[in-house]
């Protein structure tokens, strides 16, 4: 049966330009599991908000969605708002009430389901996705994972038959991001939830998806299984950049039909593993590293660093050094400190212990997690010189407000805001979070020919790919220290889980 | 507790406290308060002894009336009277003070918005959202002005922190649209709302809903047939102690102990558990 019917939807932003989606057809079977890909700004988000009565985007629309047969339409109704789920982006802004109990109910609230039902529902939910403990907390004590988490369990609790997903691990940590996928999967398998998630993290999703449908500039470019993905994609599309490890591996080797997808998959096929033992470089720029000796720019020793009181990150005697013209990538899981690294660095975290040495006159920028702390103004011209925005590609954006920016396109800003300053040193938190993969390309390429200017930076990311891309040293952070410290190829070819999925394919094949 | 019991037993005890105007009802009151406020882990009664010495002072200085005359300063009496009255008043705002900082601890935000909720579900999400928005505000705004000082020029400046500020608003604002989005697409506004609780209307709550109604309501009746009577002015009256007002004292006394009464069973149950 037919859960979801488009058929030659084009739509048109009221701003004008060219159509968001153009003349796009797509049929979504009951229990299906879909992967909807593409670069940022290619119209999955304007896809899926259509399908999703009360989000629809403002503009011109032609075409039809049919939802089991009906119609959908502008406004929703207590119907569609519970047989459609959706959750977004942003953990933050999604969650609206104090306690996770409330949001849990919220949106049976919402519907007006009595109070014993919605007593049962809630039971349900956080005993299916394991909220029970966290169930008389305040959301505001929550990670970014567990917020999401409570978002598709308070969605799941209207028992959708839809569940739409914007980019939902966009902002989580790749652990956090495994367990929202694999709750996604459960509801899809257990329940037979049918699922259009948009994401760019196809390593984890398309082992799981049943179909996978690629964008490019409002039209749907493929839509496949996700072994035939690896011949479908044109040759030289950036969304090759995006393809898992195996996938890649796959297209190199010149193969043709199905394709493996997933590590395990991959490992296992002959012509991975022929063309891997032949071709060691895949898995790793060797980069000629500067030589690390001289004064150090930044040289931190014997650091203690928290929140006082109730700290969840904490470091303890922790000591590196930055020197000039060189990428140094931190990596660790969450709460392993490395945010309050940066913070102890930059002066924002008065540390409790230990020193933080900068080198006489040393003039350092701070991107935060959030860039859009760093913005004051009202429009993109006045936050950074012309030069600056033409260099990172924002010229055309001048009369933008900085708040109505795409995620990728704010941290294009801030690095223009914060190099407009003319600094020796770049700290750097997490600068590639919600990009895709073209745009983290770009990303790691501007680091090195800053490096190149003689600009350093330092960067605390758990972005394995983006780290191997750019970095000169890596460094592995847990329980407060620094417990290994590398080049990137060694550092990747000798971790079993922080490393890159290629390097996890490519284990004991390339010796 | 449930939130019901909660919002009944404040009301008695308040309401009883501020309307009786002897000092044994006010003494328990007190007492009954100062107890829980120490059991609940409660600190910083100080101000609250300060305050009732201060209107106990005014009440001294600027009311003249009364027989039993302490001093004269040139023509003005100052009587005894003037200084009891005050005291009394001063331990009624003391009371009801320390009441009310037990209530902050007991009656959380899930309670106030049981509350409204039942009144006005719209009411109880707004309150809702309000207590989660509020301190997140405040903690991203800080962040703003600590990122924002360790970049701009303007540091530390006026300019600088109204500059931070106005960019935390602006961010929140664009934050909130997303939870728009957010709670539409949860079906926001596709129905009329309902209102879930943890709190469940049980025999026990029934129990002791009861058990505040009725202390409650046999000490503000005994009040208003005049037991517990007591006059300051002209001169301060003697304490009775007629069945009526024996009755009110021990019933008021029980009302006031209630709270801690549960406390301390509960903490002895707990320590036998841990044996």
């Amino acid at each position: 049966m037919t859960q979801i019917e488009i058929q030659d939807l084009t739509f048109t932003y009221p701003a004008g330009g060219a159509p968001a989606l153009d003349r796009v057809s797509l049929s979504v079977e009951q229990g299906e599991f879909v992967t909807l890909c593409g670069l940022s700004g290619c119209g999955k988000s304007t896809l899926l908000r259509l399908m999703k009565p009360g989000l629809f985007p403002q503009g011109k629309r032609s075409g039809r969605v049919l939802f089991s047969g009906g119609e959908l339409t502008r406004e929703p109704d207590r119907d569609t708002a519970a047989r459609i789920g959706f959750v977004m982006q942003d953990p933050d802004s999604q969650t609206v009430t104090d306690k996770v109990w409330h949001e849990l109910a919220f949106s049976c609230e919402s519907v007006g389901m009595p109070q014993g039902e919605i007593r049962r529902r809630v039971a349900e939910m956080a005993g299916y996705f394991g909220l029970e403990e966290l169930f008389r907390r305040d959301t505001e004590t929550l990670s970014g994972g567990q917020k999401q988490l409570l978002c598709l369990a308070s969605a799941a609790a209207l028992h959708p038959e839809l569940l739409l997903l914007d980019e939902p691990t966009s902002q989580l940590d790749p652990i956090a991001a495994q367990g929202f996928i694999d709750a996604v999967r459960r509801l899809n398998r257990d329940f037979g939830v049918t699922v259009i998630a948009a994401e760019h993290r196809l390593e984890e999703l398309l082992p799981i998806s049943d179909r996978v449908v690629v964008m490019d500039g409002g039209a749907v470019l493929a839509d496949c299984p996700p072994d035939m993905l690896a011949e479908r994609l044109p040759a030289g599309h950036p969304m090759e950049r995006a393809l898992t490890a195996a996938q890649r591996v796959f297209r190199l080797a010149g193969g043709t039909g199905k394709s493996p997808v997933s590590v395990r998959e991959g490992r296992s096929d002959p012509l991975c593993r022929e063309y891997l033992a032949h071709h060691p470089e895949v898995c790793g720029n060797v980069r000629s590293s500067p030589a690390r000796d001289g004064e150090p720019l930044i040289s931190v020793s014997g650091l203690y660093a928290g929140w006082r009181g109730s700290a969840p990150e904490v470091l303890t005697g922790l000591s590196l050094k930055l020197y000039g013209g060189e990428v140094y990538a931190l990596i660790g899981g969450n709460g392993s400190g490395k945010s309050t690294l940066l913070k102890a660095i930059t002066g924002i975290l008065k540390p409790l212990g230990g020193r933080v040495k900068l080198r006489r006159g040393l003039k350092t920028s701070y991107l935060p997690q959030n860039p859009c702390m760093l913005f004051t103004r009202e429009s993109v011209g006045e936050e950074a010189p012309a030069e600056y925005l033409a260099r990172f590609g924002l010229s055309g954006l001048a009369d933008r407000d900085p708040l109505d920016l795409s995620g990728g396109e704010r941290q294009r800003l801030a690095l223009a805001k914060l190099l407009s300053g003319k600094p020796d040193v770049l700290l750097l938190d997490e600068p590639t979070k919600g990009m895709d993969a073209a745009a983290k390309r770009e990303f790691a390429t501007m680091l090195r020919e800053l490096a190149a200017e003689g600009i350093s930076t330092l960067l605390v990311t758990h972005d394995t790919g983006l780290a191997e891309e750019c970095a000169d040293i890596c460094a592995l952070l847990f329980d407060g220290e620094i417990v290994n410290e590398a080049a990137p190829a060694e550092m990747f070819s000798g971790n079993y889980f922080y490393t890159t999925p290629m390097s996890r394919l490519a284990r004991g094949i390339i010796s | 507790m449930h939130p019901a019991v909660c919002f009944l037993y404040l009301l008695a005890v308040i309401g009883v406290t501020a309307f009786a105007g002897d000092p044994v009802t006010v003494l328990i009151s007190l007492t009954g308060a100062a107890l829980l406020s120490v059991l609940s882990g409660g600190a910083g009664a100080g101000a609250y002894v300060g305050i009732a010495a201060a209107a106990a002072l005014a009440n001294f200085l600027f009311v003249h009336n009364g027989e039993t005359v302490l001093f004269f300063v040139g023509n003005t009496a100052f009587t005894l009277e003037a200084l009891a009255y005050g005291g009394l008043i001063g331990a009624v705002l003391a009371a009801v003070c320390l009441w009310g900082s037990c209530a902050v601890r007991f009656v959380t935000s899930d309670k106030y918005i049981w509350l409204f909720g039942r009144i006005l579900p719209a009411a109880g999400l707004v309150l809702s959202c309000a207590v989660r928005f509020i301190p997140m505000f405040v903690r991203r705004t800080r962040e703003f002005i600590a990122v924002q000082e360790n970049s701009a020029p303007s540091r530390g400046t006026i300019s600088g922190y109204l500059r931070a500020f106005s960019a935390s608003v602006g961010y929140s604002a664009e934050q909130a649209m997303d939870s728009a989005l957010s709670m539409r697409a949860r079906g926001y506004g596709t129905s009329r709302r309902s209102s879930y609780s943890l709190y469940r209307f049980t025999l026990w709550t029934a129990a002791a809903l009861a058990l505040v109604v009725l202390l409650g309501g046999t000490c503000a009746a005994l009040a208003a047939v005049g037991a517990g009577e007591f006059y300051f002015y002209p001169a301060l009256s003697q304490l009775r102690f007629r069945p009526v007002d024996t009755a009110l004292y021990c019933g008021f006394g029980a009302l006031c102990l209630l709270p801690s009464a549960v406390i301390l069973r509960e903490n002895i149950r707990l320590k036998r558990s841990r044996k």
